[in-house]
């Protein structure tokens, strides 16, 4: 490789580097949290409408099936996210310990969700999609309270 | 009246057609993040796949030869390469999300896990390609696909505020809560999901694959002119469906049963059963064509012989493509990865290779060698200039989007 070219390499590894680095790092823990705060609340809500729709009979079981598992994955995802991030600050790790608390009680209503909807409790649906509402908007709040507006 | 026919059944099989796995994924996810106001990505990628569409049906016709044959003689071997590699490999990228599509289509319809329904959509794909004729293989998928018309009815039937939609459609700005980096990216996405690749390759080969004459220019100028914004307009309608539903209530498409709860919302059990038939039918409609592009990209490049109006015997090199082709998407597929992650990666990565694919058709149209007095008029050669510089802007921003935003997320 001559000069000019191994320069151009360098310059585009060093750009994709440092456009990397900012992606991944863009609010330290406190956005990294917030994010998957904001991922756990979502799932929570999409468990609250498919519970919604089971109760009206307005969706087919495999899809309502599929919805909650999808849901319950992207809670995990994200558990996994904030368990597994390294944190220095005492205050970072606070917000974690409070993250991963909210996030696993979504995580229990979604669970559960998904096996009043397969028929294994009986019951309606409204306290199961209060309950994902009430776990969806702790974790919305506690984003905005770790993770800034 | 038999001509009027073969003109509204094109014009249908072009609209139920339209959408893939790509275009459905991605506008979900812009409705639910950015509602309507990313509308004009769709708009714009519509009217480039239109103009360059019929430009390649055009060369098809005139000529009697498929884009890609003529690229390589006009342009040369290294440049066709450039482009065959660039466009393989997306085409590739994408084939591996229509499989992954169908299966999770199938998933919505049965709640078996997608990676026991990957294999058996890879063999009913190469299946379908081996037994059937090319104009009832594209008649049938086009024509279940309008099933997905139930985005449109479902965004009626929810009842939006229209003023507020249409509001955001034309008046576009960067949500509060997002990053303009973000906007631009799924901007990007956006576009090269409208724009994919495979699709100028498959209708230039399907020209040849179909005999078409330069009688045929005005019926395929109606599929496409026609055709083609009725699609954008359901493209819009799966964006709208999100924006009402699930924008408001935070929630982030991450599934294609994400794609599906707004249209039960709206419409309960008869509208998800009609979805679910549109699903399996876009994305295994698309998974045909995207393992034929496969085929005729690298049988066309190499001079082999191909095509389906010749027996499988007598293209075995092409066919033999499609099926490695096939076989290889179906691999990436049971490694485990997301087929909605590959989905996302594939309309970035279709952005990126969108010169390669634009800039020889342009060139190939201009040239009267080929074209005879069918080259491109002034106003088309203008757009398709303008076009070009909007292809190359969102190539070149594709990638470093892509870092700095994490893929969007």
């Amino acid at each position: 490789m001559n000069r000019p070219h191994a320069t151009a390499v360098a310059c585009a590894v060093l750009a994709t580097l440092l456009l990397a680095g900012c992606a991944t790092h863009e609010g330290g823990t406190p956005g990294f949290l917030g994010r998957a705060l904001e991922g756990a609340a979502s799932a929570a809500e999409t468990g609250a409408l498919a519970a919604d729709l089971a109760g009206a009979d307005r969706a087919p079981a495999a899809l309502l099936d599929s919805a909650l598992g999808d849901a319950i994955a992207d809670a995990r995802t994200a558990a996994g996210e904030v368990a597994t991030r390294q944190v220095t600050d005492p205050d970072d790790a606070a917000a974690q310990q409070a993250s991963l608390a909210a996030i696993e009680e979504a995580l229990a209503a979604l669970v559960d969700a998904r096996a009043w909807a397969s028929g294994a409790h009986d019951g309606a649906a409204a306290p199961v999609s209060e309950r994902l509402r009430q776990a969806a908007d702790r974790l919305t709040g506690l984003a905005e309270e770790v993770g800034g507006p | 009246m038999t001509r009027l026919l073969g003109v509204a059944l094109g014009i249908l099989t072009a609209i139920g057609g339209f959408l893939d796995i790509g275009d459905i994924v991605t506008n979900a996810v812009v409705g639910a993040r950015f509602g309507l106001s990313l509308a004009w990505v769709v708009v714009l990628g519509v009217i480039g796949i239109c103009l360059f569409a019929q430009m390649s049906g055009r060369v098809a016709a005139v000529s009697g030869r498929a884009t890609f044959e003529i690229i390589r003689e006009r342009l040369g071997a290294r440049v066709a390469l450039a482009n065959l590699v660039a466009s393989f490999l997306v085409t590739l990228l994408t084939l591996t999300a229509e499989v992954g599509g169908i299966a999770l289509a199938l998933q919505l319809a049965s709640a078996v896990e997608p990676r026991l329904w990957m294999p058996v959509a890879a063999f009913a794909v190469w299946l379908v390609i081996w037994r059937t004729g090319f104009k009832p293989m594209e008649n049938v998928t086009g024509l279940l696909g309008l099933c997905l018309v139930v985005f449109a009815v479902a965004l009626v039937q929810l009842g939006p505020d229209w003023s507020a939609l249409i509001r955001d459609a034309v008046t576009p700005s960067v949500p509060a809560a997002e990053h303009p980096a973000t906007y631009w990216f799924y901007a990007v996405a956006l576009f090269g999901a409208a724009m994919t690749p495979y699709e100028v390759f498959f209708f230039s080969s399907g020209a040849v694959e179909e005999r078409w004459t330069t009688k045929d220019i005005a019926q395929s100028r109606a599929d496409v002119l026609v055709g083609f914004p009725l699609g954008g307009i359901l493209s819009v309608a799966i964006a709208g469906c999100a924006a009402v539903v699930l924008l408001p209530a935070g929630i982030e498409v991450t599934s294609l049963s994400h794609v599906a709860l707004p249209v039960a919302t709206a419409g309960g059990l008869l509208a998800v059963a009609v979805l679910l038939v549109g699903l399996v039918a876009a994305t295994f409609g698309a998974a045909l064509e995207t393992a034929l592009s496969s085929g005729y990209m690298v049988a066309q490049y190499l001079g082999w012989s191909w095509g389906k109006f010749r027996r499988p015997a007598q293209a075995a090199r092409f066919h033999l493509t499609v099926i490695v082709a096939i076989v290889v998407g179906l691999g990436v597929l049971m490694t485990g990865v997301d087929p909605i992650k590959v989905t996302e990666y594939s309309v970035v990565f279709s952005a990126v290779a969108l010169p390669l694919t634009y800039l020889p058709i342009l060139v190939v149209s201009n040239d009267p060698q080929y074209m005879g007095d069918k080259v491109n008029g002034p106003v088309v050669n203008a757009l398709g200039q303008v076009f070009l510089v909007v292809v190359v802007a969102a190539s070149l921003a594709a990638i470093p989007l892509l870092l700095l935003t994490g893929a969007g997320s």
